[in-house]
């Protein structure tokens, strides 16, 4: 039972995942897309925020616009991976949304769901940039206890018409 | 044409890569299966062999004992994984790709990433050292630069070892360790 998690978001480096995953994986059972609500925004103090602090943001952003919004965008992107997929051929696709740090989510889901293998992207940042705001891929794979597929964006070999997708959000 | 590099060290670490290739990865036309020979041993010093110690290093070793040991181990570690690459235990069907082997000396995650660029691969497979946090930031860990640097795909597959110091993370409080 080959079953595969992909990680994606609003960022470019998201559909590498697509690539990745029709040129170089063989067909799996069955797909999870997931995708992680960013409460904070891209706030930098993430490490900060523990499950007190998150569970806090989440009562209070509960019914308003800022949340509406970010669920609006959360289903955009996971119909947009979806459609890709499906037009690649795959049946058997599931969509999670999640709302918290990022790598934390995806790793839970990775074993609640006990998949085999996760996607995710690569969001190219580099040196400082990538120390201080912290990296997504780098932490799901060091602490992931299945195989991780890092997708990396300049490699893409189609072009998803990602940039459409995007100015519909 | 799909080509794909395989990077594999000793038994250690690379057990993953066998199980998430015949798993995951679809049929390859050409897998290029490299190990890299360190001439420094399992030395921390590494970041500071720049190409002139290492060349110097190269040339006192031409023809000793320990390089000849070093070949030895690195022609049957390409031998066990070129069997279980044509082997896929669990359909036991053998296939058709090319495998080419490769043995490179120096830091390993120079030597993949420079044949993966020469070679123009689509993947990189590597394995996961097993290391825990406080290892990697004294040994730096092949992985995670070799996924930092590539510019093409990169699957990290995991052996018995990996992802067991997971449990630190659960909790962020916990991550304050």
């Amino acid at each position: 039972m080959k079953k595969i998690l992909i990680a994606v978001d609003d960022t470019n480096g998201s559909s590498s995942v697509l690539s990745a995953f029709s040129n170089l994986l063989r067909p799996p059972e069955e797909v999870i897309l997931l995708h992680v609500v960013r409460l904070e925004g891209r706030s930098l103090m993430t490490d900060m925020l523990g499950e007190a602090e998150l569970s806090t943001l989440r009562e209070s952003l509960k019914g308003s616009e800022y949340r509406e919004e970010l669920d609006r965008k959360a289903r955009s992107i996971l119909d947009y991976y979806r459609k890709e997929l499906e037009d690649g051929g795959l049946i058997r696709i599931r969509t999670i949304i999640r709302e918290g740090i990022p790598a934390d989510e995806i790793l839970k889901v990775a074993e609640e769901e006990e998949v085999d293998l996760v996607i995710t992207g690569s969001n190219g940042k580099k040196g400082l940039l990538k120390f201080i705001t912290g990296c997504v891929s780098k932490n799901v794979e060091r602490n992931a206890k299945v195989p991780v597929l890092v997708g990396k964006p300049e490699r893409n070999e189609k072009a998803f018409g990602f940039r459409e997708a995007v100015a519909k959000i | 044409m799909k080509k794909v590099l395989i990077a594999v060290g000793g038994m250690k670490g690379s057990e993953g890569i066998l199980e998430s290739f015949h798993n995951f990865v679809s049929s390859a036309d050409k897998v290029i299966l490299l190990h890299v020979e360190q001439l420094e041993g399992n030395s921390s010093m590494t970041a500071m062999l720049g190409d002139a110690e290492m060349s110097t290093l190269r040339e006192s070793l031409k023809g000793t004992e320990y390089k000849q040991a070093l070949d030895r181990r690195a022609e049957r570690i390409l031998s066990y994984y070129k069997a279980e690459l044509r082997l896929d235990h669990a359909t036991k069907s053998t296939n058709s790709m090319t495998i080419k082997t490769v043995i490179k000396e120096g830091h390993p995650e120079e030597e993949i990433l420079k044949l993966a660029d020469e070679e123009g691969v689509d993947l990189i497979i590597v394995g996961c050292s097993g290391k825990t946090r406080l290892q990697r930031m004294v040994n730096c860990c092949v992985s995670k630069q070799v996924e930092k640097h590539a510019k093409m795909h990169v699957l990290i597959a995991k052996g018995d070892g990996c992802g067991l110091h997971a449990h630190l993370w659960q909790g962020r409080e916990a991550y304050a360790i």
